[in-house]
């Protein structure tokens, strides 16, 4: 069935032909679908017609793409319209001309989509990943070979001479190996929690379905029907990406995530070293030293003041470089740091007020509440501000001094 | 007939005929449609340091503004979204109503910048832009106008340096990062943003953008989609689409360190409210925004809730403070077609009362 009649004695790219030949499925499959029993299980002619559209779709996608630009989008549309909106013309077409009830019509979706059980959220969004998306999920999946291929090799190791790095193998293998199942654990439990929000979304889509049960508020067409499924999903979503659960599972998802990560790049940096090659830790310190390097320089210029040179050479060519006159805060403006505020109601701003000049001096709104210090993991890392162990070159000598 | 459909089989033949027709149209309309670019304004580079570049817009006539306009995006995005095509931009109805118009281009990091901090964003590059403004222009103070994040940046700024900014407008900006229906802060809450950090360096673009989709995964992954057929035989709708889809995954990675300051001080301190933002060895304390500012939100953002934005009113210091509550969401309020009516006059004239 499948590309039958698409492209087969067509133009490529031919929109009559394509229209002809859609034309020609369609008409069969609603042929079929008049003929059909109501009632009975969905006759094979929606499952044909699903096909079908999907052929379309498929063979429409092909004959569309060809410029970069563009192809992205395309197969975002492609995979879309044919998998969700497919399955849900599918649903629609059995409740054609016959009694039924708001939870018949989530049964058969959940049926289209997988039966009991299904984790539709989850499979949604594993079916996001793609070329400009790509999550932490998806790299440890493209890397889960090479982590099969160490631990598979890992006897190996145990082989080598013991020059005394073959024990921080084994401790790195064996942290490595703890990693995957703390990947593995989290993953499930942020799974599981997906699949509790499947469930509220088909409940959701129930109670939904069974408001537009009275005359002059039921639903004319499948695109509607997927339009709703849709409210009910991002509704049943938002509440559990909004939970406190769900901050709990994502955060031991991500961690997981970067935690194997971490373990897996130090074993490639451990390998290229050993082959001589540079490491990411090396490039990372050269590009630390350059910008600590670089705002050292500015700090430098900045407190030479206007007229500094740019450059310590410039100083030789040109005057010598004069210290900048101290900055004294401007009349009538704030002279110090405002006092403690208190917990007392601030006089509303007005809206439209007059320009800045003619205002009030300024009035000082409730203190905030007590700072929270963030938690800080371990040791503060050595690039939060600068480094005080880059000295502080000296001032470039005049023309004519010695060295 | 019972139940809540009432779908015949003629309309779903119905539906799929006009599907099928629309596909049709769609592969003589993609054929027709240019390789869509953006930015409808010209621009002129007028200052850089390193990747970044401030750059001056040219409007069609001279801008009447004796005080220049600073727009300081986020670092998320790319920031021709102000000036995304011509019939949405909010670039040219300030141009059109006489405003002098920068902005300044984070440009695309790399591996060199991995120990770029929030002090290089705001004051070495946000702080050189306007520091290049206030020379070329011989002025003590600029106009600023900062986006969602870039708007964060822009209040820090505004803190540090309240002298050198005349007026101050917020869009989209949280304040606030921890009110109840904002998701994104939600997921930030539990992760070790230094594990992440260390692991990745900069933090990659894609996994941005997949964060981003996954805070409506059902609307702007799947129902997106699907509704692109509607479109397929309108040239000037499939191509505003496309464009806005370049723009959407056209996303920068993250300086890691500038990451780590901003997640860990903002979402996850909450520092506007609390405390503890520091910039170099400066700690920022709104209450030093004495200059007025105009607060704009989106009534139905889902990135950045209104009362994460309007939270501003409650810790900034100036008491010239003005809100503009706009009906749409976090990216309508610059492209949509009402935002074109409403949102360039509101800032124009809330700046022309205080021009002096």
């Amino acid at each position: 069935m499948a590309n039958h009649g698409f492209g087969f004695g067509a133009t490529p790219g031919s929109t009559d032909e394509f229209e002809r030949l859609a034309r020609q499925y369609w008409g069969a499959w609603g042929e079929a679908l008049r003929n059909a029993v109501p009632g009975a299980a969905p006759p094979d002619p929606v499952r044909m017609g699903t096909q079908a559209w999907q052929d379309a779709l498929d063979w429409w996608t092909r004959q569309a793409t060809g410029r970069p630009a563009y192809d992205d989008t395309l197969w975002r549309f492609n995979r879309q319209a044919s998998d969700w909106y497919s399955q849900m013309q599918g649903v629609a077409a059995q409740f054609g001309g016959r009694d039924h009830s708001a939870g018949d019509v989530v049964q058969a979706w959940k049926e289209a989509l997988g039966g009991a059980g299904v984790n539709v959220f989850a499979d949604m969004l594993k079916s996001m990943a793609g070329n400009g998306v790509h999550g932490a999920e998806q790299w440890s999946e493209d890397v889960a070979p090479l982590l099969h291929a160490w631990h598979h090799e890992g006897g190996a190791w145990l082989k080598l001479p013991a020059f005394g790095f073959t024990r921080e193998h084994q401790e790195r293998a064996q942290a490595l190996a703890e990693a995957q199942l703390e990947v593995q654990e989290a993953s499930n439990a942020y799974n599981t929690l997906m699949l509790k929000s499947s469930e509220a979304a088909f409940s959701v889509f129930e109670r939904m379905l069974a408001d537009r049960e009275a005359p002059g508020l039921q639903i004319t067409s499948p695109r509607a029907l997927f339009d709703l499924w849709v409210d009910a999903a991002e509704q049943a979503y938002a509440e559990t990406a909004l939970s406190k659960e769900y901050r709990v599972a994502y955060g031991n998802l991500v961690n997981a995530q970067m935690k194997l990560r971490a373990g897996i790049q130090k074993e490639v940096e451990q390998a290229s070293a050993q082959l001589g090659m540079p490491t990411r830790s090396e490039l990372d310190g050269a590009h630390r030293k350059i910008v600590e390097l670089e705002r050292a320089l500015r700090k430098l210029r900045d407190a030479a003041g206007p007229g500094a040179p740019a450059s310590p050479g410039a100083a030789a060519r040109g005057p010598e470089a004069k210290a900048p006159p101290a900055r004294k805060p401007k009349a009538g403006k704030r002279a110090a740091k405002p006092a403690p505020r208190k917990q007392a109601a601030a006089k509303p701003a007005k809206k439209g007020a007059a320009p800045a000049g003619e205002a009030a001096p300024v009035a000082r709104k409730p203190a905030r509440k007590a700072a929270h210090k963030p938690t800080v993991r371990g040791p503060k890392s050595p690039t939060n501000g600068f480094s005080m162990s880059i000295p502080v070159a000296p001032l470039p000598l005049a023309p004519g001094d010695d060295a | 007939m019972n139940g809540p459909l009432n779908i015949t089989l003629d309309d779903i033949a119905g539906e799929a005929s006009k599907f099928q027709q629309k596909l049709g149209a769609g592969l003589q309309t993609l054929r027709e449609v240019d390789d869509v670019d953006f930015g409808a304004t010209t621009r002129e580079e007028v200052w850089r340091d390193g990747k970044v570049v401030l750059y001056r817009f040219v409007g069609e006539r001279k801008p009447s503004a004796r005080i220049p306009m600073l727009i300081c995006y986020a670092l998320v995005n790319r920031p021709y979204m102000v000036d995304l095509q011509s019939d949405r931009s909010l670039v040219k109805g300030l141009l059109e109503r006489g405003e002098d118009v920068y902005i300044i281009d984070w440009g695309y990091p790399d591996r060199s910048d991995r120990f770029l901090t929030l002090e290089d964003y705001i004051e070495r590059f946000l702080g050189g832009a306007i520091d290049h403004l206030r020379r070329t222009h011989g002025l003590d103070a600029v106009n600023l106008l900062g986006i969602c994040q870039g708007g964060a940046f822009s209040l820090c700024y505004s803190a540090l340096n309240p002298d050198k900014v005349k007026n101050l407008i917020t869009m989209v900006t949280p304040v606030d990062f921890q009110t109840e229906d904002n998701m994104l802060s939600n997921w930030t809450q539990g992760m070790d943003i230094d594990l992440m950090v260390d692991t990745l360096g900069n933090v990659p673009a894609d996994m941005m953008n997949l964060c981003y989709l996954t805070l409506k995964p059902w609307r702007l992954f799947v129902q997106k989609y699907v509704g692109l057929v509607d479109i397929l035989d309108d040239r000037k709708a499939l191509e505003d689409f496309l464009r806005m889809e370049k723009w959407i995954f056209d996303s920068p990675d993250q300086a890691g360190e500038a990451f780590r300051q901003f997640i860990k001080q903002f979402y996850q301190g909450n520092g506007f409210i609390n405390g503890g933002i520091t910039i170099g060895e400066r700690e920022v304390d709104l209450g030093f925004v004495d200059m007025p500012v105009l607060n704009i939100f989106a009534e139905q953002d889902h990135l950045v809730p209104p009362d994460a934005s309007r939270a501003l009113k409650g810790v900034v210091g100036t008491t010239d403070y003005s809100e503009l509550s706009f009906k749409g969401g976090h990216i309508g309020i610059y492209v949509s077609g009402r935002a074109q009516k409403e949102v360039p006059s509101a800032i124009h004239d809330w700046l022309a009362r205080r021009a002096r």
